[in-house]
C-alpha cells in the first residue's frame, strides 16, 4: 500500500527535504502535498484525502498548535494522524502537542530512518 | 535554570545537525583560517524564554551553496542563492533548537524567524562559539545568552 502525506512547514527548503527523506527512506509514498502554514493545510485537507500529516510548529498565520486544535474540532479531519516535526524537544512542548492530538513527535535534527519509523508506527504499517 | 556547559551543547548540536541532515562527514578536517577566504553568508535568530538570547551562524558563500545542495538533494550548480539562504536559515533554526534543548532547561522557548544579514561581531560577553567542518568548508556557530528574558529585535 502506498500512502498520501501532507507536509506543513513555512520553509520551502524544509518541505523539500522532508519529502526527499520520505522518498529515499523507502516509505511507500503515492502522493505528497505541501502547505506553508496551518490555514493552507486545512484548505488542502478539504480538497484532498491524506493518510498522514507532518507539521512544523512555528509558522506564520496559523501555527502548528492552532492547526492541531482546528483539526481536532473538524469531524471530517480529526481522524487523520498528525506527526509534529520540530526543533523543540522540551518535555512541556511535546506533552502539549500530544495533548492537542498529535500522534507522533520527531525532533530536528533527525535521521531519515527516524522519520520513516515514526510514519510507520503512526500508520501501523505492517500491523494489518 | 540553564546548565553552564553551553559550549558542549552548541558543539554537539552543530555536529549532530550537520551529520544527520546535511550528511557531513563525522571526522571532517579541522577548518583553518584559509577556509575563510570567501566572504561569509550569515544567518541569525533570536530566542526568548528561559534562556533568551540569539544564535548566529557563518559560512563562506561557496560552502553555503554546497551544503544547500546536500540538504536539497540537488546538484550544486542548480542551487539558487535564495535557496542557499533558506537552507542556512533552517540550519540555524535546527542548531539553535537542538542546543537549547540540550541545556537542561525545562521551560519552553520561542524561536524567531531566522534571517540573513551582515551580523559580524562583536559578540556579547559570555558568547560561546563552535567551528565545524561541513565537508565543504567551515561553519561557525555563535551562541549568546542574555541574563534577562527580553530579546532585541
Amino acid at each position: 500500500m502506498a500512502y498520501r502525506v501532507l507536509i506543513v512547514d513555512d520553509s520551502p527548503a524544509m518541505r523539500l527535504f522532508v519529502r526527499r527523506v520520505i522518498e529515499f527512506s523507502g516509505f511507500e509514498l503515492s502522493d505528497c502535498f505541501e502547505a506553508s502554514d496551518g490555514e493552507e493545510a486545512l484548505s488542502v485537507l478539504r480538497a484532498e484525502w491524506v493518510d498522514a500529516i507532518l507539521t512544523d510548529i512555528n509558522m506564520p498565520r496559523v501555527d502548528g498548535e492552532e492547526f492541531l486544535r482546528r483539526l481536532s474540532c473538524d469531524e471530517g479531519l480529526r481522524s487523520i494522524p498528525a506527526i509534529v516535526i520540530s526543533t523543540d524537544a522540551t518535555r512541556n512542548r511535546i506533552d502539549r502537542m500530544m495533548s492537542l492530538g498529535a500522534r507522533g513527535y520527531v525532533t530536528k535534527p533527525f535521521r531519515p530512518e527516524m522519520l520513516r519509523a515514526e510514519l510507520e508506527r503512526t500508520l501501523e504499517v505492517g500491523h494489518d | 535554570m540553564i546548565e553552564p556547559d553551553l559550549q558542549s551543547a552548541l558543539a554537539a548540536s552543530t555536529q549532530e545537525t550537520l551529520e544527520a541532515m546535511f550528511f557531513a562527514p563525522a571526522d571532517g578536517e579541522e577548518p583553518g583560517p584559509a577556509d575563510w577566504a570567501d566572504a561569509p553568508l550569515t544567518a541569525r535568530l533570536e530566542f526568548a524564554g528561559e534562556p533568551s538570547g540569539r544564535l548566529t551562524i557563518r559560512v563562506p558563500h561557496t560552502t553555503a551553496r554546497a551544503i544547500a545542495a546536500d540538504f536539497l538533494g540537488e546538484d550544486e550548480s542548480a542551487v539558487e542563492e535564495k535557496q542557499a539562504g533558506e537552507v542556512l536559515c533552517e540550519l540555524a533554526n535546527m542548531i539553535c533548537g537542538s542546543a537549547l534543548s540540550r541545556t537542561g532547561s525545562q521551560g519552553e522557548f520561542r524561536l524567531s524567524e531566522p534571517r540573513l544579514g551582515a551580523f559580524d561581531g562583536p559578540y556579547s560577553e559570555g558568547a560561546v562559539s563552535h567551528t565545524a567542518a561541513t565537508g565543504h568548508g567551515p561553519l561557525e556557530a555563535i551562541l549568546e545568552v542574555k541574563p534577562c528574558s527580553s530579546v532585541e529585535r
